[in-house]
Protein backbone atom coordinates (compact mmCIF):
# COMPACT_ATOMS: atom_id res chain seq x y z
CA UNK A 1 0.00 0.00 0.00
CA UNK A 2 1.24 3.29 -0.99
CA UNK A 3 -0.78 5.69 0.95
CA UNK A 4 -2.59 4.40 4.22
CA UNK A 5 -5.57 7.23 5.98
CA UNK A 6 -6.91 6.07 8.55
CA UNK A 7 -9.75 7.78 10.54
CA UNK A 8 -8.37 11.36 9.58
CA UNK A 9 -9.79 14.35 11.00
CA UNK A 10 -9.16 18.13 11.57
CA UNK A 11 -10.94 20.82 13.62
CA UNK A 12 -10.31 24.51 12.92
CA UNK A 13 -12.32 25.28 16.39
CA UNK A 14 -15.99 23.85 16.13
CA UNK A 15 -15.68 23.45 11.87
CA UNK A 16 -15.09 19.99 11.16
CA UNK A 17 -13.15 20.47 7.84
CA UNK A 18 -12.22 16.49 7.42
CA UNK A 19 -14.26 13.96 9.67
CA UNK A 20 -13.10 10.88 9.72
CA UNK A 21 -11.76 9.90 6.62
CA UNK A 22 -10.28 6.74 5.86
CA UNK A 23 -9.01 5.27 2.44
CA UNK A 24 -5.58 3.24 0.61
CA UNK A 25 -3.67 4.61 -2.38
CA UNK A 26 -2.29 1.01 -4.10
CA UNK A 27 1.06 0.54 -6.36
CA UNK A 28 0.18 1.95 -9.71
CA UNK A 29 -3.06 3.72 -8.91
CA UNK A 30 -4.01 7.10 -9.99
CA UNK A 31 -6.51 8.43 -7.42
CA UNK A 32 -8.97 11.43 -8.49
CA UNK A 33 -9.96 13.35 -5.63
CA UNK A 34 -12.80 15.94 -6.14
CA UNK A 35 -15.27 17.96 -4.27
CA UNK A 36 -16.65 21.61 -4.13
CA UNK A 37 -14.90 24.34 -2.73
CA UNK A 38 -14.52 24.19 1.00
CA UNK A 39 -14.99 20.27 1.00
CA UNK A 40 -12.21 19.65 2.53
CA UNK A 41 -9.72 18.42 -0.17
CA UNK A 42 -6.97 21.22 0.67
CA UNK A 43 -6.67 19.99 4.24
CA UNK A 44 -6.55 16.42 3.74
CA UNK A 45 -3.58 16.67 1.13
CA UNK A 46 -2.21 19.23 3.79
CA UNK A 47 -2.48 16.39 6.31
CA UNK A 48 -1.30 13.88 3.85
CA UNK A 49 1.85 15.61 3.00
CA UNK A 50 2.60 16.82 6.52
CA UNK A 51 2.10 20.45 6.16
CA UNK A 52 -1.58 19.91 8.82
CA UNK A 53 -1.65 18.37 11.84
CA UNK A 54 -4.63 16.17 12.32
CA UNK A 55 -6.55 16.32 15.14
CA UNK A 56 -6.51 12.27 15.09
CA UNK A 57 -6.11 9.81 12.68
CA UNK A 58 -2.72 8.38 10.77
CA UNK A 59 -1.36 9.20 7.36
CA UNK A 60 1.14 6.44 6.14
CA UNK A 61 2.91 6.82 3.37
CA UNK A 62 5.13 3.36 2.10
CA UNK A 63 4.17 2.25 5.90
CA UNK A 64 6.15 5.45 7.50
CA UNK A 65 4.39 7.62 9.19
CA UNK A 66 4.40 11.02 7.98
CA UNK A 67 4.37 12.69 11.52
CA UNK A 68 6.40 10.41 13.25
CA UNK A 69 8.60 9.19 10.35
CA UNK A 70 8.66 12.52 8.15
CA UNK A 71 11.75 11.78 6.49
CA UNK A 72 11.18 8.69 5.49
CA UNK A 73 7.76 9.47 4.41
CA UNK A 74 8.57 12.31 2.77
CA UNK A 75 11.49 10.87 0.91
CA UNK A 76 8.79 8.77 -1.18
CA UNK A 77 6.74 11.74 -1.59
CA UNK A 78 6.80 14.34 -4.35
CA UNK A 79 3.91 16.97 -4.02
CA UNK A 80 2.59 20.42 -5.40
CA UNK A 81 0.10 21.95 -2.98
CA UNK A 82 -2.23 24.87 -4.49
CA UNK A 83 -0.17 27.24 -7.00
CA UNK A 84 3.52 25.91 -7.17
CA UNK A 85 5.15 29.26 -5.76
CA UNK A 86 8.95 29.81 -7.29
CA UNK A 87 11.41 32.58 -6.51
CA UNK A 88 10.93 34.61 -9.43
CA UNK A 89 14.17 36.26 -9.25
CA UNK A 90 16.50 32.60 -9.55
CA UNK A 91 16.24 30.36 -12.55
CA UNK A 92 14.23 27.44 -13.02
CA UNK A 93 17.05 25.36 -12.25
CA UNK A 94 17.78 27.06 -9.02
CA UNK A 95 14.88 26.72 -7.79
CA UNK A 96 14.14 23.32 -8.38
CA UNK A 97 17.33 22.79 -6.23
CA UNK A 98 16.39 24.62 -3.16
CA UNK A 99 12.88 23.46 -3.23
CA UNK A 100 13.75 19.89 -3.69
CA UNK A 101 16.60 19.69 -1.71
CA UNK A 102 18.53 17.91 -4.62
CA UNK A 103 22.31 17.47 -4.90
CA UNK A 104 24.93 15.26 -6.63
CA UNK A 105 25.17 13.24 -9.94
CA UNK A 106 21.99 11.82 -9.50
CA UNK A 107 19.74 14.56 -9.17
CA UNK A 108 21.52 16.27 -12.04
CA UNK A 109 21.32 13.04 -13.97
CA UNK A 110 17.01 12.83 -12.85
CA UNK A 111 16.67 16.28 -13.69
CA UNK A 112 18.15 16.32 -17.31
CA UNK A 113 15.40 13.04 -17.77
CA UNK A 114 12.47 15.01 -16.34
CA UNK A 115 13.67 18.05 -18.10
CA UNK A 116 13.43 15.81 -21.00
CA UNK A 117 10.28 14.58 -20.07
CA UNK A 118 8.18 17.53 -19.32
CA UNK A 119 9.83 19.86 -22.08
CA UNK A 120 11.63 22.33 -20.11
CA UNK A 121 15.28 21.84 -20.91
CA UNK A 122 15.52 25.33 -22.65
CA UNK A 123 13.88 26.75 -20.31
CA UNK A 124 16.14 25.54 -17.58
CA UNK A 125 18.58 28.52 -16.66
CA UNK A 126 16.23 31.29 -17.44
CA UNK A 127 14.62 33.36 -14.45
CA UNK A 128 11.47 32.16 -13.39
CA UNK A 129 10.07 35.73 -13.23
CA UNK A 130 9.67 35.64 -16.82
CA UNK A 131 7.66 32.65 -17.36
CA UNK A 132 4.24 31.96 -18.04
CA UNK A 133 1.52 30.00 -16.31
CA UNK A 134 1.94 27.29 -18.03
CA UNK A 135 5.64 27.04 -17.86
CA UNK A 136 5.25 27.48 -13.95
CA UNK A 137 2.57 24.64 -13.96
CA UNK A 138 5.23 22.39 -15.68
CA UNK A 139 8.12 23.60 -13.48
CA UNK A 140 5.88 22.87 -10.29
CA UNK A 141 5.14 18.69 -11.62
CA UNK A 142 9.15 18.92 -12.28
CA UNK A 143 9.39 19.92 -8.69
CA UNK A 144 7.12 16.96 -8.02
CA UNK A 145 8.76 14.47 -10.15
CA UNK A 146 12.12 14.99 -9.29
CA UNK A 147 12.34 12.79 -5.96
CA UNK A 148 12.75 9.20 -6.52
CA UNK A 149 8.92 9.19 -5.46
CA UNK A 150 6.71 6.34 -5.54
CA UNK A 151 4.14 8.42 -4.56
CA UNK A 152 2.92 12.10 -5.99
CA UNK A 153 -0.07 14.63 -5.21
CA UNK A 154 -0.67 17.23 -7.62
CA UNK A 155 -3.16 19.47 -6.37
CA UNK A 156 -5.15 21.05 -9.57
CA UNK A 157 -2.21 20.86 -11.97
CA UNK A 158 -4.00 22.15 -15.12
CA UNK A 159 -5.31 24.99 -12.93
CA UNK A 160 -4.76 28.60 -15.18
CA UNK A 161 -4.01 26.31 -18.46
CA UNK A 162 -5.26 27.02 -21.71
CA UNK A 163 -7.09 23.94 -23.64
CA UNK A 164 -3.38 22.99 -25.40
CA UNK A 165 -1.27 23.82 -22.26
CA UNK A 166 -4.12 20.96 -19.94
CA UNK A 167 -4.21 18.33 -22.63
CA UNK A 168 -0.19 18.24 -22.64
CA UNK A 169 0.01 18.22 -18.83
CA UNK A 170 -2.65 15.47 -18.90
CA UNK A 171 -0.68 13.10 -20.93
CA UNK A 172 2.66 13.82 -18.68
CA UNK A 173 0.68 12.65 -16.07
CA UNK A 174 -0.50 9.81 -17.60
CA UNK A 175 2.46 9.33 -19.31
CA UNK A 176 4.47 9.19 -16.30
CA UNK A 177 2.14 6.48 -14.53
CA UNK A 178 2.64 4.34 -16.73
CA UNK A 179 6.43 4.57 -17.61
CA UNK A 180 7.35 4.73 -13.81
CA UNK A 181 4.25 2.84 -12.34
CA UNK A 182 4.19 5.88 -9.92
CA UNK A 183 1.10 6.13 -7.36
CA UNK A 184 -0.51 9.86 -8.44
CA UNK A 185 -3.41 11.28 -6.30
CA UNK A 186 -4.34 14.19 -7.99
CA UNK A 187 -7.71 16.68 -7.48
CA UNK A 188 -9.34 19.19 -9.78
CA UNK A 189 -12.73 20.96 -10.70
CA UNK A 190 -12.60 19.89 -14.00
CA UNK A 191 -14.40 16.77 -13.18
CA UNK A 192 -13.71 15.77 -16.92
CA UNK A 193 -10.23 15.95 -17.00
CA UNK A 194 -10.45 13.64 -13.37
CA UNK A 195 -12.69 10.58 -15.42
CA UNK A 196 -9.65 10.75 -18.17
CA UNK A 197 -6.67 10.26 -16.32
CA UNK A 198 -7.97 8.34 -13.21
CA UNK A 199 -8.51 4.54 -12.29
CA UNK A 200 -10.00 5.75 -8.79
CA UNK A 201 -12.05 8.28 -7.80
CA UNK A 202 -12.98 9.57 -4.50
CA UNK A 203 -15.75 12.50 -3.42
CA UNK A 204 -15.53 15.02 -0.89
CA UNK A 205 -17.78 16.15 0.67
CA UNK A 206 -18.43 18.28 4.13
CA UNK A 207 -14.90 16.69 4.99
CA UNK A 208 -16.93 13.08 4.84
CA UNK A 209 -16.27 10.75 1.90
CA UNK A 210 -19.38 10.44 0.26
CA UNK A 211 -18.40 7.88 -2.77
CA UNK A 212 -15.36 6.27 -3.73
CA UNK A 213 -14.29 3.49 -6.18
CA UNK A 214 -12.77 2.79 -9.74
CA UNK A 215 -14.52 4.83 -12.11
CA UNK A 216 -16.48 1.58 -13.90
CA UNK A 217 -17.55 0.92 -10.05
CA UNK A 218 -18.77 4.32 -9.39
CA UNK A 219 -20.02 5.07 -13.13
CA UNK A 220 -20.94 1.79 -14.80
CA UNK A 221 -23.38 0.56 -11.74
CA UNK A 222 -25.51 3.37 -12.54
CA UNK A 223 -26.34 2.98 -16.34
CA UNK A 224 -28.99 4.90 -18.29
CA UNK A 225 -30.52 2.89 -21.71
CA UNK A 226 -32.31 4.31 -24.26
CA UNK A 227 -34.90 2.41 -26.40
CA UNK A 228 -37.22 3.51 -29.24
CA UNK A 229 -39.47 0.98 -29.82
CA UNK A 230 -42.33 1.00 -31.80
CA UNK A 231 -45.36 0.87 -28.91
CA UNK A 232 -44.12 3.03 -26.29
CA UNK A 233 -47.06 3.10 -23.65
CA UNK A 234 -46.77 -0.90 -24.02
CA UNK A 235 -43.48 -0.78 -23.28
CA UNK A 236 -43.86 1.44 -20.56
CA UNK A 237 -46.47 -1.09 -18.98
CA UNK A 238 -44.06 -4.59 -19.52
CA UNK A 239 -41.09 -2.42 -17.66
CA UNK A 240 -42.91 -0.95 -15.10
CA UNK A 241 -44.36 -4.53 -14.31
CA UNK A 242 -40.53 -6.30 -14.60
CA UNK A 243 -39.95 -3.12 -12.11
CA UNK A 244 -42.34 -3.57 -9.53
CA UNK A 245 -42.21 -7.53 -9.48
CA UNK A 246 -38.29 -7.13 -9.44
CA UNK A 247 -37.77 -8.55 -12.03
CA UNK A 248 -35.64 -6.56 -13.72
CA UNK A 249 -33.12 -4.13 -11.67
CA UNK A 250 -34.76 -0.74 -13.00
CA UNK A 251 -34.74 2.33 -11.16
CA UNK A 252 -36.65 4.82 -12.94
CA UNK A 253 -38.64 4.97 -16.55
CA UNK A 254 -38.94 8.06 -18.16
CA UNK A 255 -40.32 8.76 -21.67
CA UNK A 256 -39.48 11.38 -24.31
CA UNK A 257 -41.43 11.71 -27.16
CA UNK A 258 -40.73 8.41 -28.83
CA UNK A 259 -37.91 7.66 -26.59
CA UNK A 260 -37.73 5.70 -23.29
CA UNK A 261 -35.14 6.28 -20.83
CA UNK A 262 -34.28 4.00 -18.52
CA UNK A 263 -32.02 3.72 -15.13
CA UNK A 264 -31.12 1.16 -13.66
CA UNK A 265 -29.18 -0.41 -11.29
CA UNK A 266 -26.95 -2.88 -13.17
CA UNK A 267 -26.30 -3.95 -16.73
CA UNK A 268 -28.97 -5.36 -17.97
CA UNK A 269 -29.92 -4.29 -21.76
CA UNK A 270 -29.58 -7.54 -23.23
CA UNK A 271 -32.90 -8.55 -20.85
CA UNK A 272 -34.78 -5.47 -21.66
CA UNK A 273 -34.61 -6.05 -25.48
CA UNK A 274 -35.48 -9.72 -24.92
CA UNK A 275 -38.60 -8.80 -22.81
CA UNK A 276 -39.50 -6.38 -25.23
CA UNK A 277 -39.18 -8.45 -28.23
CA UNK A 278 -40.59 -11.64 -26.45
CA UNK A 279 -44.01 -9.83 -26.07
CA UNK A 280 -44.02 -8.45 -29.20
CA UNK A 281 -42.92 -4.59 -29.34
CA UNK A 282 -40.03 -4.12 -32.55
CA UNK A 283 -37.54 -2.56 -31.02
CA UNK A 284 -35.99 0.23 -33.30
CA UNK A 285 -32.79 1.69 -31.07
CA UNK A 286 -31.40 0.33 -27.87
CA UNK A 287 -28.30 2.82 -26.43
CA UNK A 288 -26.35 1.87 -22.99
CA UNK A 289 -25.16 5.28 -21.53
CA UNK A 290 -23.18 5.48 -18.54
CA UNK A 291 -23.51 8.37 -16.43
CA UNK A 292 -20.51 10.71 -16.35
CA UNK A 293 -18.61 11.94 -13.53
CA UNK A 294 -20.23 15.32 -13.81
CA UNK A 295 -23.50 14.06 -12.98
CA UNK A 296 -22.70 11.41 -10.48
CA UNK A 297 -20.57 13.94 -8.62
CA UNK A 298 -23.55 16.29 -8.66
CA UNK A 299 -26.36 13.68 -7.40
CA UNK A 300 -23.97 12.22 -4.67
CA UNK A 301 -23.20 16.13 -3.50
CA UNK A 302 -26.81 17.34 -3.89
CA UNK A 303 -28.18 13.91 -2.14
CA UNK A 304 -25.83 14.85 0.68
CA UNK A 305 -26.83 18.25 0.86
CA UNK A 306 -30.44 17.45 1.20
CA UNK A 307 -30.05 14.99 3.52
CA UNK B 1 22.83 21.52 6.94
CA UNK B 2 25.33 23.66 5.14
CA UNK B 3 24.26 23.05 1.89
CA UNK B 4 20.52 24.20 3.48
CA UNK B 5 22.08 27.74 4.46
CA UNK B 6 23.76 28.07 1.64
CA UNK B 7 20.11 28.07 -0.25
CA UNK B 8 18.97 30.41 2.10
CA UNK B 9 21.64 32.36 1.36
CA UNK B 10 21.32 32.21 -2.29
CA UNK B 11 17.23 33.40 -1.69
CA UNK B 12 18.30 36.29 0.63
CA UNK B 13 20.73 37.57 -2.27
CA UNK B 14 17.90 37.23 -5.08
CA UNK B 15 15.56 39.55 -2.82
CA UNK B 16 16.17 42.77 -4.12
CA UNK B 17 14.54 44.49 -0.63
CA UNK B 18 17.55 43.33 0.98
CA UNK B 19 20.15 45.87 -0.76
CA UNK B 20 17.34 49.04 0.13
CA UNK B 21 19.55 49.00 3.49
CA UNK B 22 22.84 49.72 1.37
CA UNK B 23 21.05 52.71 -0.67
CA UNK B 24 19.92 53.76 2.94
CA UNK B 25 23.18 53.60 4.05
CA UNK B 26 25.12 55.51 1.28
CA UNK B 27 22.20 58.57 1.30
CA UNK B 28 23.43 58.35 5.28
CA UNK B 29 27.28 58.84 4.37
CA UNK B 30 26.54 61.62 1.85
CA UNK B 31 24.46 63.42 3.94
CA UNK B 32 26.71 63.21 7.39
CA UNK B 33 29.19 64.45 4.45
CA UNK B 34 27.38 67.64 3.66
CA UNK B 35 26.73 67.89 7.61
CA UNK B 36 30.42 67.90 7.92
CA UNK B 37 31.01 70.48 5.26
CA UNK B 38 28.13 72.50 5.69
CA UNK B 39 28.92 73.13 9.60
CA UNK B 40 32.73 73.32 8.89
CA UNK B 41 32.68 71.03 12.17
CA UNK B 42 31.53 73.84 14.58
CA UNK B 43 30.28 71.03 16.57
CA UNK B 44 33.83 70.79 17.53
CA UNK B 45 34.56 74.31 18.49
CA UNK B 46 33.04 73.83 21.59
CA UNK B 47 34.91 71.50 22.55
CA UNK B 48 37.41 73.98 21.86
CA UNK B 49 35.99 76.59 23.54
CA UNK B 50 35.77 74.61 26.33
CA UNK B 51 39.45 74.17 26.54
CA UNK B 52 38.85 70.61 28.51
CA UNK B 53 41.28 69.36 25.91
CA UNK B 54 45.11 69.83 25.39
CA UNK B 55 44.79 69.29 22.08
CA UNK B 56 43.35 70.70 18.40
CA UNK B 57 40.55 68.33 17.89
CA UNK B 58 40.25 69.44 14.14
CA UNK B 59 43.86 68.22 13.98
CA UNK B 60 42.57 64.74 14.50
CA UNK B 61 39.36 64.80 11.88
CA UNK B 62 40.09 62.05 9.82
CA UNK B 63 38.74 58.87 7.58
CA UNK B 64 38.58 56.61 10.31
CA UNK B 65 36.56 59.54 12.78
CA UNK B 66 33.79 59.87 9.97
CA UNK B 67 33.46 56.47 10.23
CA UNK B 68 32.82 56.44 14.11
CA UNK B 69 30.68 59.29 13.81
CA UNK B 70 27.90 57.21 11.72
CA UNK B 71 28.54 54.18 13.13
CA UNK B 72 25.99 54.31 16.39
CA UNK B 73 23.01 55.58 14.06
CA UNK B 74 23.79 52.87 11.67
CA UNK B 75 24.02 49.85 13.66
CA UNK B 76 21.40 51.19 15.90
CA UNK B 77 18.46 52.73 13.49
CA UNK B 78 19.85 50.66 9.96
CA UNK B 79 20.77 47.61 10.88
CA UNK B 80 17.84 46.69 13.33
CA UNK B 81 15.28 47.88 10.55
CA UNK B 82 17.10 45.99 7.82
CA UNK B 83 17.79 42.99 10.69
CA UNK B 84 13.71 43.10 11.11
CA UNK B 85 13.22 43.04 7.56
CA UNK B 86 15.32 39.90 6.84
CA UNK B 87 13.93 38.20 9.78
CA UNK B 88 10.71 38.65 10.00
CA UNK B 89 10.47 37.84 6.17
CA UNK B 90 12.29 34.62 6.48
CA UNK B 91 9.24 32.35 7.16
CA UNK B 92 6.02 34.53 7.24
CA UNK B 93 7.20 35.58 3.74
CA UNK B 94 7.31 32.35 2.17
CA UNK B 95 4.26 31.45 3.65
CA UNK B 96 2.78 34.86 1.95
CA UNK B 97 4.61 33.61 -1.19
CA UNK B 98 3.29 29.81 -1.06
CA UNK B 99 7.17 28.67 -1.36
CA UNK B 100 6.79 27.41 2.23
CA UNK B 101 4.42 24.54 1.29
CA UNK B 102 7.16 23.24 -1.43
CA UNK B 103 9.84 23.24 0.92
CA UNK B 104 7.72 22.19 4.12
CA UNK B 105 6.59 18.56 2.00
CA UNK B 106 10.08 18.06 1.73
CA UNK B 107 12.25 15.55 3.54
CA UNK B 108 13.51 17.59 6.09
CA UNK B 109 12.59 18.83 9.36
CA UNK B 110 10.68 21.93 10.21
CA UNK B 111 14.05 22.21 13.23
CA UNK B 112 16.57 21.73 10.17
CA UNK B 113 14.39 24.51 7.94
CA UNK B 114 14.33 27.31 11.06
CA UNK B 115 18.48 26.27 12.36
CA UNK B 116 19.26 26.79 8.51
CA UNK B 117 17.18 30.07 8.55
CA UNK B 118 18.99 31.24 11.68
CA UNK B 119 22.56 30.61 10.34
CA UNK B 120 21.98 32.10 7.54
CA UNK B 121 20.25 35.34 9.03
CA UNK B 122 23.20 35.83 10.88
CA UNK B 123 25.67 35.41 8.19
CA UNK B 124 23.71 37.54 5.86
CA UNK B 125 23.60 39.76 9.08
CA UNK B 126 27.66 39.70 9.42
CA UNK B 127 28.13 40.48 5.79
CA UNK B 128 26.17 43.62 5.90
CA UNK B 129 27.99 44.44 9.56
CA UNK B 130 31.24 44.10 8.06
CA UNK B 131 30.19 46.07 4.93
CA UNK B 132 29.33 49.07 6.36
CA UNK B 133 32.33 48.93 8.53
CA UNK B 134 34.44 48.80 5.88
CA UNK B 135 32.59 50.85 3.21
CA UNK B 136 32.39 53.47 5.94
CA UNK B 137 35.93 53.63 6.79
CA UNK B 138 36.85 53.81 2.82
CA UNK B 139 34.76 56.74 2.06
CA UNK B 140 35.52 58.36 5.19
CA UNK B 141 39.58 57.88 4.15
CA UNK B 142 38.68 58.76 0.72
CA UNK B 143 37.25 62.39 1.73
CA UNK B 144 39.44 62.96 4.71
CA UNK B 145 42.29 61.18 4.83
CA UNK B 146 43.89 59.12 7.20
CA UNK B 147 45.55 60.45 10.44
CA UNK B 148 48.21 57.81 12.39
CA UNK B 149 46.58 59.05 15.64
CA UNK B 150 42.77 58.92 16.53
CA UNK B 151 40.62 61.17 19.08
CA UNK B 152 37.50 59.78 20.39
CA UNK B 153 35.03 61.67 21.65
CA UNK B 154 33.59 59.03 24.95
CA UNK B 155 30.81 61.49 24.95
CA UNK B 156 29.39 59.96 21.33
CA UNK B 157 29.19 56.92 22.96
CA UNK B 158 27.97 57.92 26.27
CA UNK B 159 30.83 57.19 28.09
CA UNK B 160 31.46 60.71 29.85
CA UNK B 161 32.60 64.39 28.81
CA UNK B 162 36.34 63.02 28.17
CA UNK B 163 38.20 62.22 25.36
CA UNK B 164 40.87 59.32 24.20
CA UNK B 165 43.60 58.90 22.11
CA UNK B 166 44.77 56.11 20.53
CA UNK B 167 46.50 54.48 17.41
CA UNK B 168 45.08 54.46 14.30
CA UNK B 169 45.98 50.50 14.16
CA UNK B 170 43.99 49.85 17.85
CA UNK B 171 41.12 52.17 16.88
CA UNK B 172 40.90 50.06 13.73
CA UNK B 173 40.72 47.05 15.73
CA UNK B 174 38.20 48.22 18.65
CA UNK B 175 36.50 49.39 15.18
CA UNK B 176 36.16 45.94 13.77
CA UNK B 177 35.12 44.37 16.87
CA UNK B 178 32.56 46.88 17.21
CA UNK B 179 30.80 45.48 14.08
CA UNK B 180 31.24 42.30 15.21
CA UNK B 181 29.80 42.71 18.58
CA UNK B 182 27.34 44.64 16.66
CA UNK B 183 26.46 41.87 14.37
CA UNK B 184 25.97 39.27 17.54
CA UNK B 185 23.90 42.02 19.09
CA UNK B 186 21.39 42.25 15.83
CA UNK B 187 21.01 38.65 16.13
CA UNK B 188 19.22 38.68 19.35
CA UNK B 189 16.36 41.22 17.46
CA UNK B 190 16.99 38.64 14.30
CA UNK B 191 16.10 36.23 16.98
CA UNK B 192 12.66 38.07 17.91
CA UNK B 193 11.63 39.03 14.38
CA UNK B 194 12.43 35.45 13.36
CA UNK B 195 9.74 34.30 16.15
CA UNK B 196 7.00 36.82 14.89
CA UNK B 197 7.58 35.14 11.57
CA UNK B 198 6.73 32.07 12.66
CA UNK B 199 3.55 33.60 14.29
CA UNK B 200 2.03 35.72 11.83
CA UNK B 201 1.46 34.93 8.04
CA UNK B 202 2.80 38.82 6.80
CA UNK B 203 6.19 39.57 6.63
CA UNK B 204 5.20 42.91 7.44
CA UNK B 205 3.32 42.36 9.97
CA UNK B 206 6.17 40.23 11.96
CA UNK B 207 8.79 42.94 10.93
CA UNK B 208 6.92 45.46 12.69
CA UNK B 209 6.11 43.71 15.33
CA UNK B 210 9.84 43.10 15.97
CA UNK B 211 10.88 46.99 15.22
CA UNK B 212 7.96 48.08 17.86
CA UNK B 213 9.31 45.44 20.90
CA UNK B 214 13.24 47.44 19.80
CA UNK B 215 12.26 50.48 19.97
CA UNK B 216 9.85 49.71 23.40
CA UNK B 217 12.85 48.76 24.25
CA UNK B 218 14.35 51.83 23.66
CA UNK B 219 11.97 54.13 25.32
CA UNK B 220 11.29 52.12 28.36
CA UNK B 221 15.12 52.10 28.90
CA UNK B 222 14.56 56.31 28.80
CA UNK B 223 12.33 55.87 31.76
CA UNK B 224 13.52 57.08 35.13
CA UNK B 225 12.09 54.03 37.25
CA UNK B 226 12.96 51.36 34.92
CA UNK B 227 17.12 51.35 36.05
CA UNK B 228 16.77 47.75 37.48
CA UNK B 229 15.32 46.27 34.40
CA UNK B 230 17.52 48.32 31.94
CA UNK B 231 20.79 46.75 31.86
CA UNK B 232 18.54 43.55 30.30
CA UNK B 233 16.86 45.38 27.64
CA UNK B 234 17.56 44.49 24.56
CA UNK B 235 18.32 48.34 22.93
CA UNK B 236 20.55 48.75 26.34
CA UNK B 237 22.38 45.50 25.35
CA UNK B 238 23.31 46.79 21.85
CA UNK B 239 24.22 50.31 23.08
CA UNK B 240 25.90 50.14 25.75
CA UNK B 241 28.12 46.95 24.04
CA UNK B 242 29.21 49.79 21.43
CA UNK B 243 30.57 52.15 23.72
CA UNK B 244 32.94 49.91 26.06
CA UNK B 245 35.23 49.39 23.14
CA UNK B 246 36.31 52.96 22.89
CA UNK B 247 37.41 53.03 27.05
CA UNK B 248 40.79 52.85 27.22
CA UNK B 249 40.69 49.84 29.30
CA UNK B 250 37.97 47.52 28.07
CA UNK B 251 35.48 45.82 30.65
CA UNK B 252 36.18 42.55 29.61
CA UNK B 253 33.39 41.28 32.05
CA UNK B 254 31.04 43.33 31.19
CA UNK B 255 31.13 42.74 27.42
CA UNK B 256 30.91 39.01 28.31
CA UNK B 257 27.88 39.10 30.61
CA UNK B 258 26.35 41.33 27.72
CA UNK B 259 27.03 39.18 25.14
CA UNK B 260 25.89 36.54 27.72
CA UNK B 261 22.34 38.02 28.22
CA UNK B 262 22.45 38.26 24.21
CA UNK B 263 22.73 35.03 23.86
CA UNK B 264 20.27 34.39 26.07
CA UNK B 265 17.71 36.30 24.26
CA UNK B 266 19.19 34.53 21.14
CA UNK B 267 18.92 30.95 22.54
CA UNK B 268 15.12 31.72 23.77
CA UNK B 269 13.83 33.28 20.79
CA UNK B 270 15.32 30.73 18.54
CA UNK B 271 14.02 27.59 20.74
CA UNK B 272 10.18 29.44 20.75
CA UNK B 273 10.38 29.69 17.08
CA UNK B 274 11.46 26.48 16.77
CA UNK B 275 8.42 25.22 18.99
CA UNK B 276 6.59 27.66 17.56
CA UNK B 277 7.14 25.86 14.08
CA UNK B 278 6.73 22.52 14.48
CA UNK B 279 3.64 22.94 16.13
CA UNK B 280 2.00 25.14 13.79
CA UNK B 281 0.09 23.76 10.69
CA UNK B 282 1.14 25.60 7.46
CA UNK B 283 -2.10 26.83 5.23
Amino acid sequence: MILTCQNLSKHFGKKRAVDNVSFNIESGDILGLIGSNGAGKSTLLKMIVGLIWPSSGSVRICGYDVYQQHRQAMTNLGAIIEWPAFYDELSARTNLKILSGGHGKKYDQKLAQIAEFINIKDYLDQKVCGFSTGMKQRLGIALALLPDSKFIVLDEPTNGLDPAGIIEIRSIIREYNRQFGTSILITSHMLGEIETICSKVMIINNGKIIAAGTMSELLENETCIEIIPDKIQESIHLLQDAKEKGILPILFIGDCRDKLQIEVKAPCAAEINSLLVQNGIMVKSLRTKHKDLESFFMEKTKNKAES
Amino acid sequence: MIREIWFEIIKFKSQKKNYVVIVGHIVFLALCYFAFKTSKLHFLDRALASNKFDVNVFDYVDGLFFARAGLVPTFLVLMPIFICTLAGGVIAGEIEQGSLKLIASRPRSRTNIILAKIFAIYNFNLIFCIYFAVASVLIGIALYGYNPIQLVFLKQFNLGNDIALMSSPEALLRYFAFAFYCSFSLMALGSIALFFSTIFNKSTTATIAAITIYFVCFIVAQLPFATEIKPYLLSELMGKGFGVFWLPDIPWYLLAKNMGILALYICGFSSLSICHFNLRDIQ
